[in-house]
Order: C-alpha cells, then structure tokens, then sequence
C-alpha cells in the first residue's frame, strides 16, 4: 500500500511541482496587485514600504515641529492635571495631523488606562510601540517598558474574564495584548 | 557509546562535540548578552552584519557578529591544518547567489534560521512548531529533486585566491570590530546593541566552526542524509543540540513555554511554514544550511562563499525592501519574496536536471 503511495506521489510529484510553482506565481501577483489596490486607495506609492520602514528603522523620530511640541506638551499637562476627555480629544486631533508621531498614542492610552479603558489603551499601546520600537527598549530614553508591563499584566488577568471574552472587538485586543507581551520579550527583530 | 557507534554508521565524537558544544554554547550567549532565543542565528546576525556595513537603514540592526566570522575563520584553520582546504566550484555561481539569497528572505519570514528555529523550539516557543514540519517538507521536496536528477554540474578546481575570499573578508570584519572605523555603524539601541562580549562571540565563533568544518554539521544535512540514504549519524548531532540547548535553556531560566509572549516572534505559522520550507528547498539544493554555507566557505568552497554573498545581500535587502517580518506578523513584501522564492527554487529544481 505504501509502496503503492509512493510509486503514485513520484509519478505526480513533477506535476504537482508544476503546480505549486504556477500557484506560487498567481498568489505572488494577486498580493502584488491587493498592495498596489492599497496604496492607491491611500494615495502614497507602497504604503508597507513606507510606513513600516519608518518603524523599522529604529524609530527614530524626525525632528518635532514647534506646534507638535506644543500641543504634546498640552497632551502632558492635561494628563498631569487628570483631565482625561481633555487629553483624548487633544491627542486624537494631534493623530489627525501627525498620525506617526508615537507618544498621541502613548498619552491617549494613558487617558484611557486611567479611565479604566485598559482594552482600549492596550489598542493605542500597540500603535505606539509600532510606530517606534524603541518605547520597549533598555537603552533608550523613550522607554515605557516598566510602564507597558504592569498593564499587560493586568490585561492578561482581565483577558481570562467573560466580560472580555464577550466583548465584539475582544479579538482586536488579544492581537494587541500578544503584539505587546513579544514585544516586551525583546529577542532579534 | 562504542555499540552506538557499530550501531550508527559515519557518528564519531566529532559530531556529538558538535551537538552538544552548539546547544549550551548557544544559549550561554544569550546569557552573556546576546538577544533571548538568539544565542546563534546566521539570518539575524547576516542582518546586522550587513546594517553595521552600511547595506540598509535599519538602525536597530547593526553590529558586526563576531560568531559569523568565528565560524568562517575556524573552518578554514582547521581545513588547512588537516588539508581539507581546497577550493572548488561548480559551474552555477549565480544560482548560488540567488539560491543563497532566498535561504535568508525564508528565515526572515520566521524571524530565524534553521538553527535559531532549533534554539527557539527548544526554549519552548511554540510558534516553531509549525516551521519545523516546513523545514522537512522543504528538504524532502528538494531531495526529491535530487532523486529524480537535480544537479547545479560538476564541481572542479579553483583559483586558491577565490577559495579564501570570503576569510578575508570575516579577517577584515574582525579587525573592523577591534579597531571601529567611522564607515562601520553601531547600532546604540535594538537588537543590535544586545551582544555578548565580542572576546566570548569570536571564541565561541571559532570553536564551533572547527567542530563544524569536522563533523560536517548541518541542520539540512542531517535530515537530507537520513531522508537520502538512511544515513542518522548527523541526525543525532542535531538531536543532541536541542537536547542540550533544552537542558541549558532550563537550567539558566530562559525555558519558557508558551505561544503568545515569545521573544522575536509572530503568530502567522502558516507564512513561518512556507518561510522554512523555502529555507529548507533552497539549502538543499544548495548543498546545505546557511551555517554550513559559512563553513564551506571557510574550506576553499567557491559555491558556498557565493551563497554567503547572495545571503549578505538578502540580509541588506530583507529590511531595504520591508520584507523581514516583526512580531507584528509578515509583511506583503514578505508574502510575495516568499512565493517569489518557492516559484524560483522549484523551477530551478524541476529545471536544472542532469
């Protein structure tokens, strides 16, 4: 029976590998062709090569403009004096303007982890450390990481709960909570 | 031992020195500082080798990996002292190149190559389950290339001077780490400003790559001579590296089981799949893993010191062309060089055919 099985799979394997090459080629194309439908709906040349190249590159962010500046300079005095709604409404408005500028991100999770939104912060978290990796790096001075531990922990607690489970968006959540438990792992990437 | 030995013909205490020296020696460098689950990657430390040259942008990996160049180093030594030192190649460098290129942009659709996937599987990630089975199929796939006549031609002779190339090179790395010319970048954060004292790196580069030049160590080698020809002894050199990699991941508490919270890791196990079976048809076809590429290169081998240029060139390409993956999972780029690369190695396997 096996000997059988075998004789069958060397007769077909060239086919099959005739195949899988050709399948190789259409799925490489149409993914070619859904990255370009993408970028054009987003009007920039190769939004993957773009956005995430920033990212990639360490993170590094371009000099601020003075109006950034200020207006996270805002975002922080309004999370110091607990001003929440405040501090959402200035950082969604300052992501309108600069939607790669990591720390809108950091202080609107702030906010949120302050109203007890930890699903929410947990979404803002993971834009965040895409956008600059070096939130949960040792030798850097942007770093959140000790921050970025104790909610995780407490995500994963909360996680397990069915009040989570039966949230719509719970799956968003996880990716966002696992995203953030690797990152904070560290390894080579 | 000597009843294994009857038992398993071509396994000598060379390949068990081989297995067991990687698997500790690997995880003690995490220990000493080199990235978690990262004791040994050739993909990864590639990447950095090719960032800290000025080959691409990304200013989190960029450090000249004493390891790479201790293995390229203490293969040749050791080939010259026994005479094993002869260079060769076959009449298909650029497919060496390309061949060699693609080993890479596989491992860095998984975040690693082979030896990492060992060194992560055995520290209990699981998200290396999935591209194991994809390594093996890749090298059944390619060794049923190789049954049905799949050959690059005849190796022959070379110019001496072609055969030592790429130790140079690893010569010259290591006194550009010593010495830090303003060309050579360092990364200041990332992955690429984790590392092990470079004094421990380059002793354990070298050591290992003596015990590699003679045992014939290689991850795709094994399982392609127990695939081919029945062959185990190689086999239990690898069994003996994870065995003992899971023993030491165990004993210095980096053991840690899980799926979710892996260091350098992601979740999408069908493209971490595809990855290694890449990987692993292209090693094949090549005529081993990319650590061994760095070993024959060592030995005089002209074919495997142009793989390892085709690789240097994918560790700058890979980031350049936004095709390594991140925890955030692969990227679209990523997606298609793989399909790209399973469409070439597979034409290459049911074309180049003697």
């Amino acid at each position: 029976m096996l000997e059988k099985l075998s004789d069958l799979m060397d007769e077909w394997f060239d086919r099959l590998s005739w195949a899988a090459l050709g399948v190789s080629i259409v799925a490489a194309c149409f993914l070619v062709y859904t990255n370009h439908q993408e970028a054009a709906a987003v009007g920039v040349a190769n939004p993957h090569a773009s956005a995430p190249r920033f990212a990639l590159s360490g993170g590094i962010q371009p000099q601020r403009p003075k109006e950034l500046e200020d207006a996270l300079a805002g975002a922080r005095k309004l999370l110091e004096d607990e001003k929440f709604p405040e501090v959402v409404s200035t950082t969604e408005n300052i992501i309108k303007q600069y939607p790669k500028e990591s720390f809108a991100y950091v202080y609107l999770a702030r906010a949120y982890t302050k109203q007890d939104q930890l699903e929410e912060s947990l979404k803002h978290y993971r834009q965040a450390v895409e956008l600059n990796p070096d939130l949960v790096d040792r030798k850097s001075p942007d770093r959140i990481g000790p921050e970025l531990k104790l909610i995780v922990k407490k995500a994963v607690v909360k996680a397990r709960t069915k009040e989570f489970k039966d949230r719509p968006d719970s799956k968003k959540v996880l990716k966002a909570l696992y995203y953030l438990q690797r990152r904070l792992a560290g390894g080579c990437e | 031992m000597s009843k294994l030995f009857k038992k398993i013909p071509g396994l000598n205490w060379s390949i068990i020195a081989t297995g067991v020296s990687f698997g500790i020696l690997g995880v003690m460098l995490v220990e000493f500082g080199n990235p978690k689950n990262t004791g040994v990657c050739v993909s990864c430390f590639l990447e950095s080798i090719a960032g800290s040259m000025g080959m691409h942008h990304n200013v989190r990996m960029m450090y000249l990996r004493p390891e790479i160049m201790g293995f390229v180093i203490g293969a040749f030594v050791l080939a010259k002292i026994n005479g094993d030192f002869r260079p060769t190649a076959s009449p298909a460098p650029m497919l060496n190149f390309v061949l060699g290129f693609f080993t890479i942009v596989g491992s860095a659709m998984f975040i690693g190559c082979p030896i990492k996937l060992l060194f992560r599987f055995s520290a209990g990630d699981l998200t290396a389950v999935a591209p194991i089975f994809g390594l093996v199929f890749g090298v059944w796939v390619g060794i049923t290339y190789m049954r049905k006549g799949f050959y690059l031609g005849d190796v022959a002779p070379s110019s001496p001077i072609g055969g030592i190339v790429v130790t140079i090179l690893a010569l010259l790395l290591v006194v550009f780490l010593l010495y830090k010319p303003s060309f050579i970048i360092f990364s200041e954060r990332g992955p690429g400003a984790v590392y092990a004292p470079w004094y421990i790196s380059l002793g354990v580069g070298l050591f290992i790559g003596v015990l590699a030049q003679r045992s014939r160590f290689c991850i795709v080698g094994s399982l392609r001579n127990m695939f081919l020809a029945g062959d185990a002894s190689l086999l239990v050199g690898l069994t003996l590296m994870i065995l003992f990699a899971f023993i030491a991941a165990l004993v210095t508490g980096q053991f840690h089981l899980g799926m979710y919270d892996q260091p350098g890791s992601h979740l999408a196990h069908g493209w971490s799949f595809l990855g290694m079976f890449l990987t692993g048809l292209a090693s094949v076809q090549l005529g081993g893993c990319p650590f061994r590429q760095l070993v024959l290169s060592g030995e005089g081998n002209v074919d495997a010191g142009v793989s390892v240029l085709g690789m240097l060139a994918a560790g700058a390409l890979v980031h350049n062309w936004a095709i390594a993956s991140s925890s955030a999972g692969p990227t679209p780029n990523g997606k298609i060089a793989v399909l790209v690369g399973m469409a070439f190695c597979i034409g290459v396997g049911l074309l180049n055919r003697d």
